[in-house]
């Protein structure tokens, strides 16, 4: 599907509709389901859009923005505050530093970027749990949460492809 | 390097990566200067959760939704074998009964004969959980009741058939419970038969472990745990679990309520729990 929008409307969605879905997605990861398996690790797929925020987004929103999510994620999660902040902002320097590397790149590159990202901020999400919150959640239920997020990585691209057709961001951010 | 929406030749003092460095240096100072168990920090919390308690309830209709008519489609294909289990179940109570009153109005008669005070009956309320915070580190819930209906910090919640976890922050409209499976959570109980004290301490696993246990306590399997009322904070006898031993013979307790269905709790209103938000004023 092609929207047809105007350069700022396009602009206003690639930051907007990325931080409303990080924002869903905190929230949605308290819904009481049920199932101590969905508890006993953390699914990302806030990095997802995360990941759309810092390829497209242009303007000082996003940092900030996601600075202010990483902080309400440590307030519904329980975790320190600056934890989640902290990761957040991680990954997404992390993934501005794809920014050229993925410019026109074919999907499956971007996939590959994004999963050695996804596993690389896991990583770091283990060594600072063990550092800063002096818990050592199980590895490998933290890698498997890594796993989950990026085989999900396909299903959120296709709502998050519609907004960047057409749309080629240069160079340097 | 052009900056933010920078226009051609256009210099701007801080590009995107440099903003967010700078935000990120931020969370890591947040990290490590913020006291991770400040009162202030505790109280942000539970007003966040009072503020986002209908976008919890939002975000979560569709989800309860499908769960319900998946549960209504099992309910009506289990009907038959369900109501001939509840016969069952309804004689076996019918029988009990006799036996409960009779034991009741004998222990009215033993409690005049030893002069004891009787404990007046706890006020209980339901409530709907509406947020699971469970993650590897911590296993709390948000649950819709707090300050206007009578919640206090400490008071018990109980699942369907036995204590769950305990009020740990109170707002407004919501409060924060501290599931029994969670790492800071520690209980006084005691075993039914034996009356063995002990402390029922989570370890951020399905089911809690029985810690400061006497040396040469003598217990038996599956044997019934209850609450020993020990500290004031919950009252005597609210049922917890079965006693059990894992492979290493160490004591945990298989809790009465599976903490992964929970959907509604019993708040025990005790009036011996002591309201730590009202200061106390010196004379």
């Amino acid at each position: 599907m092609v929207v047809s929008t105007t350069e700022p409307t396009r602009r206003f969605l690639q930051t907007w509709v990325p931080l409303l879905a990080i924002f869903v997605l905190i929230v949605a990861e308290h819904v009481p389901l049920g199932g101590d398996w969905l508890t006993s690790m953390d699914i990302g797929f806030v990095f997802v859009p995360m990941f759309f925020l810092a390829r497209y987004s242009e303007g000082p929103v996003a940092p900030i923005a996601i600075l202010l999510l990483g902080v309400f994620k440590d307030i519904t999660s329980e975790t320190p505050i600056g934890f989640w902040s902290f990761l957040f902002c991680v990954f997404f320097i992390l993934a501005l530093g794809q920014r050229q590397l993925l410019y026109n790149a074919a999907f499956n590159t971007v996939w590959v970027t994004f999963g050695f990202l996804c596993f690389l901020i896991y990583a770091v999400f283990y060594v600072a749990a063990v550092l800063s919150l002096s818990v050592a959640p199980s590895f490998g239920a933290t890698m498997l949460g890594a796993l989950l997020t990026v085989l999900a990585f396909p299903l959120f691209n296709v709502a998050f492809d519609w907004l960047s057709q057409d749309d080629h961001p240069h160079g340097a951010y | 390097m052009a900056g933010f929406g920078a226009r051609k030749g256009e210099k701007r003092l801080l590009t995107g990566t440099g903003i967010a460095f700078i935000c990120a240096l931020l969370a890591l100072l947040l990290l490590f200067v913020l006291p991770k168990n400040d009162p202030l920090i505790v109280d942000l919390r539970q007003k966040s959760f009072d503020v986002l308690m209908p976008v919890f309830q939002l975000v979560a209709w569709p989800f309860e939704q499908m769960r319900e008519a998946g549960e209504n489609m099992t309910e009506l294909m289990d009907l038959r074998e369900q109501n001939a289990a509840l016969l069952v179940e309804n004689q076996l109570l019918r029988e009990n009964i006799e036996t409960l009153i009779r034991d009741s109005a004998l222990l009215s008669q033993y409690r005049q004969l030893l002069s004891m005070p009787i404990e007046t009956d706890a006020k209980v309320i339901g409530a709907r959980v509406v947020a699971d915070l469970r993650s590897p580190f911590v296993k709390t819930l948000v649950v819709n009741r707090g300050q206007a209906d009578g919640v206090a910090l400490g008071q018990a919640v109980m699942g369907g058939r036995g204590l769950v976890g305990r009020v740990i922050s109170v707002g407004a409209r919501s409060s924060r419970v501290l599931l029994a499976t969670d790492l800071n959570s520690h209980i006084p109980v005691v075993t039914l038969s034996g009356n063995v004290r002990a402390i029922l301490s989570g370890r951020n696993e399905s089911q809690p472990m029985l810690t400061f246990l006497p040396r040469k306590a003598e217990m038996q399997n599956a044997e019934t745990i209850i609450t020993s009322g020990d500290g004031g904070e919950m009252p005597i006898g609210l049922p917890v679990g079965k006693l059990a031993l894992d492979e290493k013979g160490t004591p945990f307790v298989q809790l009465h309520d599976d903490l992964d269905q929970l959907v509604h709790v019993r708040l025990v209103l005790s009036e011996s729990v002591p309201d730590v938000s009202t200061p106390v004023r010196g004379r």
